[in-house]
């Protein structure tokens, strides 16, 4: 059928080392990415009470949307679903993403997906190469992958292939598949190899799924990496359509080299029309590095000193603050090599920064040393913000060694084994914000991005309303720079692309619209949308929802016409974006199911106590709490952007809002559960059997 | 009788079998005679292939590997997206080092194309009225003599494995899927599609060297502004064009 | 350097071969089907010499045309090399069978009665259900009096008589196109055309091959195909319409009326 999908999706038992080909007409309901995921994950996983992601029973999906490999523009993202190793207190159903070239070429190979079950008895990797699949030895005794790190792994695949840059078959005959393209890989470094918990799937030089913690998941499974050539095609619906979106919304909406427009600070503000940048270049000549079909490649850059190779935002800035406090300069240097090597050895960049960020504030109680709580040498033998102590704290943690042990296993468990856990986090000196997760974005400032979060398995990492609402708003407030639109026009605009609400009050994140049922319709929608068209169809982070847009009539921004548009091109189906909302509603209540089969409860849903107790305020030391931020708010009557550092959450009020939001889902505010007529209205019938059964579907 | 011999009513008083022996043996002679005037009194045949009216320039030190020409490319001509089906390919090392990581590869429209000399049908030809090469896809025969006598690695022919026949840049000649005027006095996708202007488009014929295919596009618009190199550094490419790559 | 074709380097022998069957068929004596002895002249020399040309020349033609890949099936062959040996064995073969064809379409040409007899009759249906219903095992059929060809091969040889037509006229045409511009839209239509004639002889040809030579019944008549001569006996029990019409009296035979 001619709508995007590839026709099948593979699945690999690593136990039995069989390969099965399921139907992935079975499957498009859910759009592909994380829907597809967890739909294979309530398919394939009998006892959902499982919450031991390192158990082999895990199982794990990675694969992209109906977009992925066709012309829609940044629109190839990949996406892995299944327990996470991270998350605490309970390794929940979780998800992760990735850029670069991956779900692409799957596709080109034809599958839509990759589903890995069971545990390999020797390390493995998997060899596709279009419909042929192989599971082959990792170990030194087949093709010595194991051991290597991320980029040498890639490269011996490079070469096992013959990948030269020139054509090459796939086959004997005149008319198999030909290709000039190196394989896509997706491996781990040694942090997965030895089973942590804050393990990264590299792909590439700098995509990585980061957060959740499937790196350790493939150690776990003796999986060492997934590699894929593809030399087939993608047929899609209206091919004519689908290339005039795709030139509408670049020339239209995406930034013009010939022409720019920006607001007075561009990055990271603009959304779908933002621009690629140098400044992971490090000062060495350089150009930019685009995922597959993408029409900005913002992604990172390849520099002739191969420094932080398509390495990119956050794993560049990490070390910054560390660095330039103890040595008084950033250098390009130091946060390249950094980049490489947490690629390399596949770590969470995260896990270092919160490590550090933590140990740091333990050692200034007298709390780190040798012989002392936390028991380590790592601040006698190296200065802290050096690279030389980063690199030997990413090298612990990746072997499992000395301080690596404890902090192998995630700040939250590695903080309960020594006792720090309660205190740290209500002091925020372990900001855990949520699951264990370290904070990214202010659930007591910008309050959504908490609160989905909270209400998810994980830091959601969907930026829809915290590129234009938070960071567009504070950094023009702090630099004193003309705003794009005022707060009125942005919530305006917001409203009209937000259906079915349209309720323009979904932004205001004042004291009282934090609380409000407005709110619940903010994160419902918000999520939806994410899981649906980001998540599942695979559009990406950094370029969607572009809701201002300078380039755009009136400032405003392409989502709500061009999401329409490319899955009628793709798949030909007619949706206007209230029913992409749907079905993103759909995938959310799947995966609400799947949380509470594996124990969740309201109870559990409590941010980390600093998040009540703390005022959100510019913290030394912690990248991404180091502006006080500033968000539209409407009060006595008005419209305006307002500073709300200083701000903390509710305990009582957050709780009244929990009820509030479930109430809104159709879910049972007495304990967050989907009622029957919630799921039976969106054709889950089946959902709501297996909650019945095991006692925990909402009244 | 076993023999036919009867004489039909021809009016001519020639029997059938004096026709059929007849006409078989002018058709030898002449087939046999014509093949010794060709092979000895003729002379060879003067190949006058008019120039291309367009050729495509690429800068590599621009291009960021998003495949989007590819996948446009494909798309445009076959309604179907595909990095092999592509009539422009990008080879991308993720792991190498610029500028050499990177090769945009081109077909050149040579004003010597080896490719439509090695075509034994014509299949592949120089577009009367435009000079562009391209393939006339019902008349391949799937020799790919022409993928092999392209100079240039990989080569600039194509063989497209799914739909059975020669393919290559047509500079959007013949774009059944797109909704715009293609060929030289057109648009090409690839370069409609590239989000930096990696991919221009020249009347003139280029310098035959890879820097007259490979040339600076970033000097007239704003990549300085983002912090790109807008000079070539005194880098050249090594190799990264084909010398050093095995195959073909 | 690519090496060059032989259907570019040799195109004449294409255009030869044909006339040359023809001229060859001109000169050519034929010698009737008679009884001689306890053995009857199935296949005279010039018979001989059509089948085998036209037979090989299939064969060769199947196999080498599927190694490179018919409009529908992928090519067998690897690129390059393979693909251009693979091409100059189906030319060997396109000129031993257009001499063979040719040959034997001129020699017909020349003794239409010839032509007639590879026609089916008005028996055609129950000829052939009396035949093989009693070659299954229904006892309750009779052989029937079968002429030189059965009147199954003669249902058969119209698939063959059309699907060797398209092939040879197509091929003419994509040989044609080596030398001179034929129009691109004939070319879309000659090749699946070709590709699909192609399909048809393979149908036809595994079938002759397999009630020809592989059937046990049928080895008296493929010895034939060689010699010339068929058994007497074999004659009267499978051919028994022929011999009636030979002039044969089988003093043995019952009476069963033979097509005239």
């Amino acid at each position: 059928m001619a709508d995007g999908y590839a026709p099948r999706i593979l699945k690999v038992d690593l136990t039995t080392r069989e390969v099965e080909a399921l139907d992935t007409e079975d499957y498009k309901d859910w759009g592909g990415g994380v829907g597809m995921g967890a739909k294979l994950f309530w398919d394939l996983v009998e006892d959902k009470t499982l919450t031991d992601a390192f158990d082999p029973r895990n199982v794990v999906s990675i694969g992209g949307g109906a977009f992925a490999g066709t012309p829609v523009p940044s629109a190839a993202r990949s996406a892995v679903a299944g327990l996470g190793a991270f998350g605490y207190p309970v390794n929940w159903f979780t998800t992760s993403n990735f850029g670069g070239r991956f779900s692409a070429m799957l596709k080109l190979a034809g599958w839509q997906m990759v589903t890995v079950v069971g545990k390999a008895d020797s390390p493995v990797w998997i060899d596709i190469r279009d419909d042929k699949v192989e599971i082959r030895d990792a170990a030194e005794s087949g093709d010595g992958l194991w051991g290597l790190d991320a980029h040498e792994t890639q490269k011996a695949i490079y070469e096992i292939h013959g990948a030269d840059g020139t054509w090459r078959s796939t086959g004997a005959s005149r008319d198999s598949g030909r290709t000039t393209q190196h394989p896509a890989v997706l491996t781990i470094g040694l942090a997965g190899e030895n089973m942590t918990r804050i393990a990264s799937l590299i792909h590439d030089g700098g995509s990585g799924a980061g957060q959740g913690g499937f790196g350790g998941v493939f150690g776990s499974k003796n999986l060492k990496a997934i590699s894929v050539i593809g030399t087939g095609s993608i047929e899609v619906a209206d091919a004519a359509m689908v290339l005039d979106a795709r030139l509408w919304a670049a020339d239209q909406y995406g930034y013009q080299v010939d022409g720019l427009k920006s607001f007075a600070i561009s990055n990271p503000c603009q959304v779908f029309s933002g621009m690629p940048s140098a400044s992971t270049g490090f000062g060495s000549p350089a150009r930019p590095e685009g995922c597959m079909n993408c029409h900005k490649s913002c992604h990172g850059v390849r520099a002739a000193s191969g420094l932080g190779n398509g390495s990119h935002c956050y794993d560049t800035q990490i070390w910054q603050v560390p660095e330039k406090t103890a040595t008084g300069a950033v250098t390009g240097e130091t946060q390249g090599r950094l980049a490489d090597l947490m690629q390399a050895l596949s770590i969470n960049a995260l896990a270092l920064d919160t490590a550090g960020f933590w140990l740091g504030k333990l050692n200034e109680k007298g709390l780190v040393g040798t012989g002392k709580l936390v028991d380590t040498d790592i601040f006698e033998k190296y200065t802290f913000g050096t690279y030389e102590w980063a690199e030997e704290m990413l090298h612990r943690m990746a072997e499992k060694r000395e301080v690596g042990e404890l902090l192998a296993e995630g700040p939250a468990r590695a903080a309960e084994k020594i006792g720090r856990l309660e205190e740290d986090v209500k002091s925020g000196d372990l900001p855990l914000q949520e699951w264990g997760y370290p904070h990214h974005y202010d659930g007591r400032t910008e309050v959504a991005w908490g609160l989905g979060s909270l209400l998810s398995s994980r830091d959601i990492n969907a930026h829809d309303f915290n590129w234009i609402c938070m960071w567009t708003v504070t950094l023009h407030t702090l630099y004193g720079l003309p705003m794009p639109v005022e707060a009125e026009e942005m919530a305006n605009i917001i409203a009209k692309k937000t259906p079915p609400y349209n309720d323009p009050m979904i932004i205001d994140m004042s004291d009282e619209g934090m609380y409000s049922e407005s709110m619940a319709k903010l994160v419902s929608w918000h999520t939806a949308y994410y899981m649906y068209y980001k998540n599942s169809m695979g559009l990406c982070d950094w370029a969607y929802a572009d809701f201002v847009n300078p380039y755009g009539e009136n400032l405003e921004g392409l989502t709500g016409i061009a999401e329409p548009k490319y899955v009628e091109g793709v798949t030909g189906r007619v949706e206007p974006l209230e029913d992409g909302i749907k079905r993103g509603t759909r995938i959310w209540n799947l995966m609400r199911a799947l949380y509470i089969l594996e124990g969740r409860h309201r109870d559990q849903e409590v941010y980390g106590d600093y998040m009540y107790e703390v005022p959100s305020m510019p913290v030394p030391g912690y990248m991404l709490m180091s502006t006080p931020q500033c968000v539209p708010v409407f009060e006595n009557g008005e419209w305006s952007y307002k500073m709300v550092a200083g701000r903390m959450c509710d305990r009582q009020k957050t709780e009244d809002w929990k009820s509030i939001y479930y109430e809104f889902e159709g879910w049972d505010p007495a304990s967050g559960w989907p009622r029957r007529s919630t799921l039976e209205g969106m054709d889950m019938g089946f959902v709501a059997d297996e909650l019945e059964a095991a006692g925990k579907l909402g009244a | 009788m076993a023999d036919i011999e009867k004489k039909e009513a021809t009016g001519s008083g020639v029997s059938r079998r004096e026709f059929i022996t007849g006409v078989g043996g002018v058709g030898v002679g002449a087939v046999l005679g014509g093949a010794l005037l060709k092979g000895i009194l003729l002379p060879d045949e003067v190949y006058a292939i008019p120039a291309s009216e367009g050729y495509l320039l690429v800068d590599t030190k621009k291009c960021a590997t998003c495949a989007s020409c590819m996948l446009a490319c494909s798309t445009a001509h076959y309604g179907k997206a595909s990095l092999s089906l592509s009539r422009i390919q990008v080879m991308n090392d993720p792991l190498g080092l610029y500028p050499n990581d990177v090769a945009q590869n081109q077909c050149r429209q040579c004003p010597y194309p080896a490719c439509v000399d090695a075509c034994p049908t014509g299949a592949n030809h120089a577009d009367p009225e435009t000079g562009v090469r391209m393939v006339d896809e019902a008349k391949c025969i799937g020799c790919e003599r022409c993928v092999q006598a392209c100079p240039f690695t990989p080569s600039r022919m194509q063989w497209n494995h799914e739909d059975k026949h020669a393919q290559k840049c047509d500079l959007c000649k013949d774009t059944p899927y797109w909704n715009e005027e293609g060929g030289p006095e057109g648009k090409q996708i690839c370069m409609q599609v590239c989000p930096h202007n990696a991919i221009s488009f020249t009347k003139d014929v280029p310098v035959q060297t890879d820097a007259g295919y490979d040339v600076n596009l970033r000097k007239d618009d704003a990549w300085g502004q983002f912090g790109f190199s807008t000079e070539d550094d005194g880098m050249t490419l090594s190799g990264a064009q084909g010398a050093t790559y095995g195959g073909h | 350097m690519e090496k060059e074709l032989l259907f570019d380097s040799a195109t004449w022998l294409v255009w030869l071969a044909p006339l040359a069957g023809v001229l060859a068929a001109g000169l050519t004596r034929r010698r009737d089907p008679e009884v001689v002895g306890d053995k009857v002249l199935r296949h005279d020399k010039a018979a001989i010499i059509e089948h085998w040309t036209h037979g090989i020349g299939t064969a060769v033609l199947l196999v080498s045309g599927i190694a490179l890949g018919v409009w529908f099936l992928p090519s067998l062959a690897g690129s390059g090399e393979p693909v251009w040996n693979w091409m100059d064995v189906h030319f060997v073969a396109v000129v031993v069978f257009l001499f063979g064809t040719f040959y034997y379409g001129a020699n017909t040409l020349l003794a239409m009665k010839r032509f007639k007899e590879h026609l089916p009759t008005k028996d055609a249906i129950d000829y052939t259900k009396r035949h093989y219903g009693l070659l299954l095992g229904f006892k309750k059929f009779t052989f029937p009096p079968e002429r030189k060809y059965f009147e199954s091969e003669k249902m058969a040889y119209i698939l063959a008589l059309g699907a060797t037509s398209v092939i040879i006229l197509t091929g003419l045409l994509k040989v044609a196109a080596h030398a001179i511009d034929i129009p691109a839209g004939l070319m879309a239509i000659a090749t699946p055309a070709h590709d699909i004639a192609t399909v048809a002889m393979l149908a036809f040809f595994l079938a002759h091959v397999f009630f020809a030579a592989i059937l046990p019944a049928s080895w008296p008549v493929l010895i034939s195909m060689f010699t010339g001569y068929v058994s007497l006996k074999h004659a009267k029990h499978e051919h028994r319409g022929w011999l009636a019409e030979l002039g044969y009296e089988d003093e043995d035979a019952k009476s069963d009326e033979p097509a005239a």
